[in-house]
Formats: C-alpha cells, sequence, structure tokens
C-alpha cells in the first residue's frame, strides 16, 4: 500500500485553548465567520492549513513552529494548538481528541431512519484499493456532513454500503447532491460524511436519498431494505454553531495519544440503545495481543473498552448466532468466524453456513466494502474455496458468508482479504485494516 | 425555462475574457445574447467572432444521414474527432394537430424552408453549423400508425435504481452545434424568435417563422473543447480552485472521445425500413458535483476511476490524456471486471462501459458536452446508437450492479465516476435520415 503520510497523527489544530481556558474563549468567541474560519476554526484552519497533519504536504515547522508536538503551545491568533501523533503503529490507536458535533433529530427515508450530524470541516482518509489518501478540508468547505443510517424498528446501524446521496442547499432551493463518503471513525463507527460547501449563514435543507443496500438480505431484512428512500432535514450554519463544534472538542492525555487502544465510541455517551456506558469487564488482553488499559477526560473515555453487548454495529463475537470458529485477526481487524448448522435460513437444507464478521477491535464497528475469500482444507487438500458474499441480516449483523456442503471438526478453513476495507478512516483506524494477511481458523463442527 | 434578465446573466464584456463572455452569451440566448455575441470584440480562437466571416452552406452538400457529423468536423493531432464548442438544445411540442392533413401540410412546408435556409446560409461544419431534428416516441404516439419493427425508440425510463430522472416527453429536439456563437445564435433565434432572417457571409437568408409549427418547451446550453471548462469554475458542483487543465474538454479535467472508444456512424445507423439512414439519440440530464474530485481525489485515483487502476499504475494518461492517441486501450483488460475488482478495490468507468462492446466495437457515438444549465455544472449527455436497447445495455455495464455485488466495489463509491454523476432527466428520440427529418409520419413513403 502507498501513503506517504500517516507517519504523523492528525494535528487537527484543535482549539484546545477556546476549549478549555475561559480568557481564551473570549478570544474565540468571534462574531462574524470568514474572522472564525481565521481564528478560531483555524478550526477549518485547523483544517486547513494548520490541520496539516501529513508531514509530506507541510514545511517542516511551518505550522508546528516553536511548539511541542504534544498540542502544549498555542497556534496563531489565540486559537489553535497543534497536537499530532508521531509514528502511529501500524494498528487502531488513540488519536488526539474527541471531535464535538451537534446531533440532529433522526428522521425517516422510506424503509430506513437516518441520524444526521453536523461538525466542522475535518480530514479524512480515503481508501481506493490499497491506497489510502488523507484529505484535507480545501478551506472552501464549511461543515463536515455525517448520516447514519439504522433500522427504524431496532435501531441497529445498517452497516453496508448504502448508495447515499445528499442533496444540500438553502431552505426551498435545489440544492447540490454529494455522494458521502462511508467512513469509519472509532466516535461513530460507520457512517457517511463528508466535507461540504456551503455559503452564507443560515438554515440548509439536506435531502437524503438512501439507495437499495448494497448486500444480500436475510432474516427479517429480506424484503425490508431493497428499495431507496428520501428524506429532508434542516440545520442552522451560525456563529453558535461554530462555536459549539469547536469548543466541544476533548484532548486525550498527552501520554494515551498513539497508544493501541481507541476513543470509546459516542453511542457510549448518548445513552441510546439502553447502553449507558461501555463495558470493560474482562481484563484478558484483547485478541489483537493489546494489554487492557482505560483512560478518559472530561466525561469522554478512551483505551480498549469493548461495546456493551447491545450497543454497536454488531454483536460480539461470543454472541453470534452458530458455533463462534475463532476470532483471528488481520491488520488489526477482528474476523469473527462462526458456522451455523444445516437447516438455517441462509443456505440449502443440508449445508451449514460459514459467516466472517469482520470488525474493528474494541468498538465492534462493521468493516463494509472488504472483499473476503475462502479455503476449506482437509489434511492439506481443498475442499471447496470462493468468495464469501456480503449479507445483511438481523441476528448476524453485516458479515461475509459461504455455504459449506461438507465440514468436519478439523478442517483447516484460511480467510483472505482480497480487498481490504474500503469505507474511508478517520484518525486512529487510518494506519489499520490495509495490510491483512490470510489468517486460519480450525473447523469444530458441533455434531 | 424562464430567461433570467439578461443584465444578470451577462458579464461585463470589457472585464471579462471573450470566450467566457461568449459562452454567457450562448446560455443567454435570444436577441439580446446574439447582439452581444456579434458585437463582442475580439475573435474566439474556436470560431468566427463576426457572422460575415461565418462559411455559407450549400444544401446539396449535406448528407443524408444527420448523423453525419465526423466528416465536416476538424480530428486533433491524433486523428480523434473535435467536437463543436458550442451546443444548443431545442425541445418544442408541435403548435398545430398532425393529424389533420392541412395543417400537416403547411406546417412541413414552413419547417422544410427553415431548415433549409440555415443549410444555405451555414457551410455544413463546426464553422457554420451542424444540426439535427430529433423525434421523441410521444411524438409518434399521436398518429394511429406505429414505428417499423426497425426501429426500436421506447419512451425513456430510469435505467438505474440510483435514479429518480424526470423525462423528457417534448415531442421534438433540435441539437444545433457550432464553434462560431454568433452562427449559433443566429439559427436559434430564426428558429425561435422574431429574427426572420439568418446572415452569414454576404448573404441574407429569409427564415420563416415557427410559430405555430413548433412551441418551445426549454432551451438548455453548453460547451465543450479546451479551455471553456476552466472558465466556468465557481459555478455551483465546479470548485473556484479546480486545477483543470487548460487543453482538457471537460469538467472533469480529460478528454474523452478517443476514436477507438466511439462507434462509428454506420454503427450507430438504422439500417432497414424507411427509416434507413436514421439513427437514434438518448439525451440525459446529468449534474455534476465535483467538490470532492478535484478536492479530495489525487491525480491517480481520477485516472484509476476514469479509465482504469491499470491505467493509474502505469501513468498511461498523462494530465488530460494526451498520452493515450486515439486509444484509451480500456477493452483489453481483465475481461472479468467482477474478479478483477475483487483484486483491485476499484474499477474505472470507461473500463466498465467497454464491457458492452459487441465484437470489440463500441454501440455508442457519444456526443456529450458540459453545460451550467441552472447554474449547477452538469452533462448534456448526448449519444446516438442505433438502437435505444443498446444504450440500456451500455448504461446497465456502467452501473456495475454486478461488480458491487460481489466485489468491496461501493453502488456508487470507487465504482468509476458514479460519486459524481447524477441523472436528471432523460429523452429519447429518432433522429430520421434529411429525407424525412420534416415531421415525418411513423411510416413515411
Ligand atoms: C460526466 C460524465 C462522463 C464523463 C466525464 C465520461 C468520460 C469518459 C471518458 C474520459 C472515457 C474514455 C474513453 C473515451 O471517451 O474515448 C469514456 C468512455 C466511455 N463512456 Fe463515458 N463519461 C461520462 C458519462 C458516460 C455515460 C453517462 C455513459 C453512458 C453509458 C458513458 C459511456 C461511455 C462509453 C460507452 C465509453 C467507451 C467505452 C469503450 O471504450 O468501449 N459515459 N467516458
Amino acid at each position: 500500500m502507498t501513503d506517504d503520510t500517516t507517519t504523523e497523527d492528525d494535528a487537527t489544530a484543535g482549539p484546545r485553548n477556546g476549549a478549555r481556558e475561559p480568557e481564551r474563549r473570549a478570544d474565540s468567541q468571534i462574531t462574524r465567520r470568514r474572522a472564525l474560519s481565521a481564528g478560531a476554526v483555524c478550526l477549518a484552519g485547523a483544517l486547513a492549513g494548520c490541520a496539516s497533519e501529513g508531514g509530506s504536504d507541510r514545511p517542516a515547522g511551518s505550522t508546528a513552529e516553536g511548539e511541542e508536538t504534544d498540542g502544549s503551545g498555542t497556534g496563531e491568533g489565540g486559537g489553535p494548538t497543534l497536537a499530532r501523533v508521531e509514528d502511529p503503529p501500524d494498528a487502531v490507536y488513540v488519536p488526539t481528541h474527541f471531535e464535538a458535533m451537534r446531533h440532529l433529530d433522526p428522521i425517516r427515508a422510506g424503509p430506513y431512519e437516518v441520524v444526521p450530524m453536523v461538525t466542522y470541516p475535518h480530514a479524512f482518509w480515503t481508501v481506493t484499493g490499497e491506497t489510502v489518501e488523507r484529505t484535507e478540508p480545501s478551506g472552501a468547505e464549511d461543515v463536515h456532513l455525517m448520516v447514519t443510517v439504522r433500522d427504524p424498528e431496532t435501531k441497529a446501524v445498517i452497516p453496508a454500503e448504502t448508495g447515499l446521496e445528499l442533496t444540500v442547499g438553502r431552505e426551498s432551493e435545489s440544492g447540490s447532491t454529494h455522494v458521502p463518503w462511508p467512513m469509519v471513525s472509532q466516535e461513530m463507527g460507520l457512517h457517511a460524511g463528508d466535507n461540504v460547501p456551503l455559503g452564507e449563514d443560515g438554515t440548509y435543507e439536506v435531502t437524503v436519498r438512501v439507495g437499495a443496500v448494497d448486500a444480500r438480505l436475510t432474516g427479517d431484512y429480506a424484503g425490508r431494505f431493497d428499495e431507496s428512500g428520501t428524506g429532508t432535514f434542516t440545520f442552522t450554519f451560525d456563529d453558535e454553531f461554530r462555536s459549539e463544534v469547536v469548543e466541544g472538542i476533548v484532548y486525550v492525555a498527552e501520554g494515551d495519544r498513539g497508544r493501541r487502544g481507541a476513543l470509546a465510541n459516542a453511542m457510549a455517551r448518548m445513552g441510546s440503545q439502553g447502553a449507558e456506558e461501555n463495558s470493560d469487564t474482562t481484563e484478558e488482553p484483547h485478541p489483537n495481543g493489546v494489554e487492557r488499559w482505560r483512560g478518559g477526560e472530561a466525561g469522554h473515555r478512551y483505551g480498549t473498552y469493548e461495546r456493551a453487548p447491545d450497543a454497536g454495529d454488531l454483536p460480539p463475537a461470543d454472541a453470534l448466532p452458530g458455533t463462534l470458529q475463532g476470532r483471528p485477526v488481520t491488520g488489526d481487524a477482528v474476523l469473527a468466524t462462526t458456522l451455523i448448522a444445516s437447516g438455517s435460513r441462509f443456505v440449502d437444507d443440508d449445508e451449514r453456513y460459514l459467516a466472517v464478521s469482520p470488525r474493528t477491535p474494541y468498538n465492534r464497528s462493521s468493516l463494509p466494502m472488504t472483499a473476503l475469500s475462502y479455503e476449506q482444507r482437509r489434511e492439506g487438500e481443498s475442499v471447496s474455496s470462493g468468495p464469501l458474499t456480503g449479507t445483511l441480516d438481523h441476528e448476524l449483523g453485516y458479515h461475509y458468508g459461504a455455504a459449506l456442503s461438507d465440514a468436519r471438526t478439523g478442517d483447516a478453513v484460511t480467510l483472505t482479504v482480497d480487498t481490504p476495507p474500503q469505507a474511508a478512516r478517520h484518525a486512529g483506524y487510518q494506519t489499520a485494516f490495509r495490510e491483512m494477511p490470510p489468517v486460519e481458523v480450525e473447523l469444530e463442527v458441533p455434531e | 425555462m424562464t430567461l433570467p434578465d439578461p443584465e444578470d446573466r451577462l458579464p461585463d464584456p470589457s472585464e471579462t475574457p471573450r470566450r467566457e463572455f461568449l459562452k454567457a452569451a450562448v446560455a443567454l440566448g435570444g436577441s439580446a445574447g446574439l447582439s452581444a455575441c456579434v458585437e463582442a470584440p475580439a475573435a474566439d480562437p474556436g470560431g468566427a467572432a463576426d457572422l460575415a466571416d461565418v462559411p455559407t452552406g450549400d444544401p446539396d452538400a449535406v448528407p443524408d444521414r444527420q448523423h453525419a457529423w465526423n466528416e465536416a468536423l476538424p480530428t486533433d493531432a491524433d486523428g480523434n474527432v473535435r467536437p463543436p464548442r458550442h451546443h444548443v438544445l431545442r425541445y418544442a411540442d408541435l403548435g398545430f394537430d398532425p393529424t389533420d392533413g392541412d395543417e400537416r401540410a403547411a406546417a412541413r412546408e414552413t419547417l422544410r424552408e427553415a431548415l433549409s435556409a440555415l443549410e444555405r446560409a451555414f457551410a455544413w461544419s463546426n464553422e457554420g453549423l451542424l444540426f439535427t431534428v430529433g423525434y421523441a416516441p410521444a411524438y409518434f404516439d399521436r398518429f394511429d400508425a406505429s414505428l417499423p419493427a426497425s426501429v426500436d425508440l421506447p419512451a425513456p425510463t430510469a435505467l438505474t435504481e440510483m435514479e429518480d430522472p424526470a423525462f423528457d416527453e417534448a415531442d421534438l429536439l433540435i441539437h444545433l452545434a457550432s464553434d462560431a456563437p454568433a452562427a449559433l445564435l443566429s439559427a436559434d433565434e430564426a428558429l425561435f424568435g422574431d429574427a426572420g432572417a439568418v446572415r452569414s457571409g454576404d448573404r441574407e437568408e429569409q427564415v420563416p417563422n415557427l410559430s405555430g409549427v413548433l412551441d418551445p418547451v426549454d432551451r438548455r446550453t453548453g460547451f465543450v473543447g479546451a479551455g471553456l471548462p476552466r472558465e466556468h469554475r465557481g459555478v455551483p458542483g465546479l470548485p473556484e480552485d479546480a486545477p483543470i487543465p487548460e487543453e482538457a474538454p471537460l469538467m472533469m479535467g480529460f478528454r474523452n472521445g478517443f476514436r477507438a472508444s466511439q462507434a462509428t456512424e454506420d454503427r450507430v445507423t438504422v439500417r432497414e425500413g424507411p427509416f434507413s439512414g436514421a439513427t437514434t439519440q438518448h439525451v440525459a440530464a446529468l449534474r455534476l458535483q465535483l467538490n470532492a474530485w478535484w478536492r479530495q481525489e489525487s491525480h491517480a485515483q481520477r485516472v484509476a476511476k476514469l479509465f482504469s487502476p491499470v491505467h493509474a499504475a502505469e501513468e498511461r494518461v498523462g494530465d488530460w490524456g494526451e498520452k493515450l492517441g486515439a486509444d484509451p486501450a480500456v477493452a483489453d483488460l481483465p475481461e472479468d471486471a467482477v474478479a478483477y475488482a475483487r483484486d483491485s478495490g476499484v474499477v474505472g468507468h470507461a473500463q466498465k462501459a467497454a464491457r458492452a462492446r459487441e465484437d470489440g466495437a463500441p454501440l455508442l457515438l457519444r456526443r456529450d458536452f458540459d453545460t451550467t444549465d441552472g447554474d449547477h455544472a452538469g452533462v448534456h449527455f448526448l449519444t446516438n446508437q442505433r438502437r435505444i436497447g443498446e444504450f440500456v445495455r451500455v448504461r446497465a455495464a456502467m452501473t456495475g450492479a454486478d461488480i458491487a455485488d460481489e466485489t468491496a466495489v461501493g453502488s456508487r463509491v470507487n465504482n468509476g465516476i458514479l460519486q459524481y454523476v447524477f441523472v436528471r432527466r432523460r429523452g429519447n428520440y429518432l433522429l430520421p435520415p434529411r429525407r424525412h427529418r420534416v415531421l415525418p409520419t411513423p411510416t413515411p413513403e
């Protein structure tokens, strides 16, 4: 893979001072928007110029002038402070800060529920095949617009690529259509988002079109999510919004930035889905070998917390239906693998169903837009092989599956990642899920 | 379509590069656009500035196929046909009852005379005027008889799950194209305004007024050619700072229409029946949103998505397609696009579309051009093909639903240019051969 920009972490010049030091907050209460973009939002500034954490596209020292790289100094205009992680591991790691965002009321779009969120434009990484490229806000974009698509009945995130379109414009004007990038972030899980130009302050209207789910649909989902739906929400773009999302940024303790682990998912704070907080009952190392640890700042938690079983995009590995075959780790993604007995809804009567559910460590977010294949071997001879098909099921969640007509205990199954997850990445995920060598599980087939 | 107040639309000619000013004049149209265009100083490199410099025409030199444009157009250094730079699409309904023999005869006489006046006034070339007259399925539905089986002209429908288009159902579509905005606008004004005549060189041709024959429904405009897309940066959908190469004819920053990827005029011609010599035309109004294209993707990503990942890895394309000669070689990529995409995670637009070739030959003759109609970046995606069904097939190949289903490629993301292109309208037409181009019945003699 090529990526020359990932040796350093997100230097998003968070207005740390604005957020934490009252005397500076006064400075960042700028009443005119363009002024804001120059100062506090070096937000945007953090975004555009300063946030260029990628070492290669910024002259050395130009933004971090005279500062520690740990973010303790102040940037120009009394606003942003730079903070970045040098040399992040090739794995999921704790970035420098929690983003703040405005959560809007969920709306219906045909058979789907859409949860909109808006924040300041920020950097993220796109994935094109093997190439991971950092993308900076250009300075012309005004917000980072995000939506999560859910099942309106269960509130479960529909973790597949849904062919989303967001048509954004001033109220009652026709607007301009953007296809948001499917994206994973530690705080948001799988969502779709993009940096979007708006224009003047005011009320904006967004029409969301959710296309058909790009997956085979099984169980309660069969026939439910195979058509498109449209819905509309509005949000206000003004100083209050900008201050809110900038001042809400919370920084991670310096010593914890860049450690293997993750920011706890925002659901842990929101208390939705009946889960008040992430659970952290186990002291065993994570399957990826990381020792358990916990940190927190201003009510935000990070470390190796596991999400509560009923929260999140996907069930925990040991709560998957069928017999858990293992949770091999590749590229720091966990490929939870289960075998479902014959007679299931997934395959013909006498076949068993092999289901592989790739997820992020700790937060258990779905990793769609991955191509996986398998080979089953017995005593060195190939028994069966082929692609695993992307499937969305109400119990298994989003997974990749294949029928096995002849499975015996002791068979070796090799799982190969043909294409690593193509969802774009927020900071902390961009160095993970890239080099993903094949992994193996040994089948355990109950009588 | 409502025309805005000219004052609102035309930039100050003294402060605007001439090319840009002329484009604004074409978009504006009407007598205001025409006079602005004729009076504008200095010459556009693309076409005659003054009607006096536009070459006059000879109806006997105009070919029988309305779509026979290639011979009349220049080629670039690699032998690719270079399309006219400025375009107007005029949608119109009949202003009379075509089943009433007398009304129809009178209308035919008027339209025939108007079209021949254009042919006499303007050379059949990019320097003069190229035009076609197309008829929608809705037009033929007005008659009791139906079209012969040799013509495949269904009503337009949505062609993918990703679109909810409106349909163009006006009776007829006149497409006018030229490098010379003055010629284009003068023809447009004569047909649909009240100019009453067209002028070119030292000639003046009277053009009968078409009111009563055609009721205008919509007017759309566009442009394609080196330098033109850059001038429209800043319109919604096309970022102000988009680094479009000066040579690129398209807003997406590359050239298209390579000879080896285009159908020949023969291939798109109806061979049999009373309409032999005709072609079908599909016109889609597409919107473009190129913010992420220009601000978030790298050149290599753009090449991978427009051509193929192989083109990106091997740097086959150059800055705007200059390295491709007359053949982008998108058809010699692995045949099994699904297997290819499982490996690469991304597929190119041209690579996908080329899967629909027949015996190695492309089915579509694409004559698309960019637009800022509706004050938004877009494309009038105009193609000719023998049968509309062929367009439908190629469009399905471009959608690549099979690829999205079986690989990591998304329905839009990493799937060619589908992340950037949105279908708003579709319309289908028959371009009869010239001998039947004036208000034909479904079964012309
Ligand atoms: C924004 C719109 C589009 C752009 C910028 C675009 C651009 C291109 C480019 C650069 C090529 C490379 C080769 C060449 O043109 O000679 C190409 C090929 C092609 N495109 Fe498009 N295209 C667009 C929309 C479409 C649409 C809507 C279709 C509909 C089916 C289409 C069908 C094709 C076909 C058939 C080829 C040739 C494939 C072959 O070599 O057989 N394009 N396009």
